[in-house]
């Protein structure tokens, strides 16, 4: 199915996701070329030797939004392409571009100050979650119950030197029923869907959750498609929660992982990653 | 085989390609693959703060 698109690797480290992503396109006679992040260097002309097509897999937002900016200057198309990750990778602008499209999605509210977090706290109420604006597996998130609480989160974050956790996303607390949904966008179709079941608040797959796949839903699939459209599109997991008010979207992941849904549904998520690349390096 | 940085236990290939992580049998510590002719390790890099999907 190649048809002479050689598909790129980018990389932090090779996961199960990337073996997977690897032998897919080994089965499928794709060239591939893997690329370590750590080590590429990029000129201001296009160097030769280039892949056709560029599958974004670094676990790095930084490296993976200039990585993805310098490859499409050299004409590479990248999945997903820079303006994506750099939109999805970031709360903050995920949130505005959910709300512009009309998405549904918990009550967000952005401080720039310790000071105003405590009103957008206010403004939100109690429990609610802060979050940063960049990372994800559940990371430095915290639930707060109240402002007593939320001024000591607050004061640690202030110690923290990475100017990001100056930006406060704060966001509603959901009183969702034990688990949450992972939804996996390709291009125009959800493949697959699963539901993240954990005691805990946060129930990242990556923090243990156990997992079980979900029908698709005409509600759940045409949202996260819909989703997954306002962010760019592309290779995307759309992750919601059940709201009493109905599915509300919360996070668009634009590096995803698979396993777990992989492992849960049965859908050989790592060959429908390549056929889209290679679909994308022909045009 | 080739020698775990930290614990110098001894560590098997198994198949694996450059960059793949795994984990150090005798110690735990997370290995990252840097080569596999001849079969050398590293310690994995450490999870940074913008490190996620």
């Amino acid at each position: 199915m190649s048809n002479g698109v050689t598909l790129g690797v980018f990389y932090t480290i090779v996961r199960p996701e990337e073996k997977a992503i690897l032998a897919a396109a080994h089965q499928r006679g794709v060239p591939t070329q893997p690329i370590d992040d750590g080590s590429v260097t990029f000129g201001l002309d296009r160097p030769p030797g280039l892949p056709d097509v560029l599958l974004n897999r670094s676990v790095s937002h930084t490296r993976s939004v200039y990585a993805a900016r310098c490859y499409e200057h050299y004409g590479v198309p990248v999945v997903n392409s820079a303006d994506v990750t750099d939109l999805a990778g970031d709360k903050v602008r995920t949130s505005l571009r959910l709300a512009e499209r009309g998405i549904p999605t918990p009550r967000t509210v952005v401080a720039l100050s310790a000071e105003a977090a405590m009103k957008a706290l206010d403004e939100v109420g109690y429990p609610a979650v802060l979050k940063p604006a960049v990372g994800s597996w559940g990371r430095l998130m915290a639930k707060v119950r109240d402002a007593e609480e939320a001024e000591q989160v607050l004061e640690h974050k202030a110690a923290l030197t990475s100017p990001v956790h100056s930006i406060i996303y704060v966001q509603e607390y959901v009183a969702k029923p034990g688990r949450d949904l992972r939804a996996f966008v390709i291009g125009q179709e959800c493949v697959a869907a699963m539901y993240r079941h954990s005691p805990h608040w946060r129930t990242n797959a990556a923090r243990g959750a156990t997992t079980e796949a979900t029908p698709l839903s005409d509600e759940l699939s045409e949202l996260s498609i819909r989703a997954a459209e306002a962010v760019g599109g592309g290779v995307l997991a759309v992750d919601l929660m059940e709201s009493p008010s109905g599915l509300v979207v919360h996070e668009v992941n634009p590096t995803p992982e698979f396993k777990a849904l992989a492992a849960a549904t049965g859908v050989d998520v790592a060959g429908r990653i390549v056929e889209h690349a290679v679909a994308v390096g022909r045009r | 085989m080739t020698d775990c940085p930290l614990c110098e236990a001894q560590v098997e290939n198994a198949d694996r390609i450059p960059g793949e992580v795994f984990p150090c049998r005798d110690c735990g510590t997370e290995l990252e693959v840097l080569g596999t002719a001849p079969f050398t390790v590293q310690t994995a890099p450490k999870e940074a703060e913008d490190w996620g999907e």
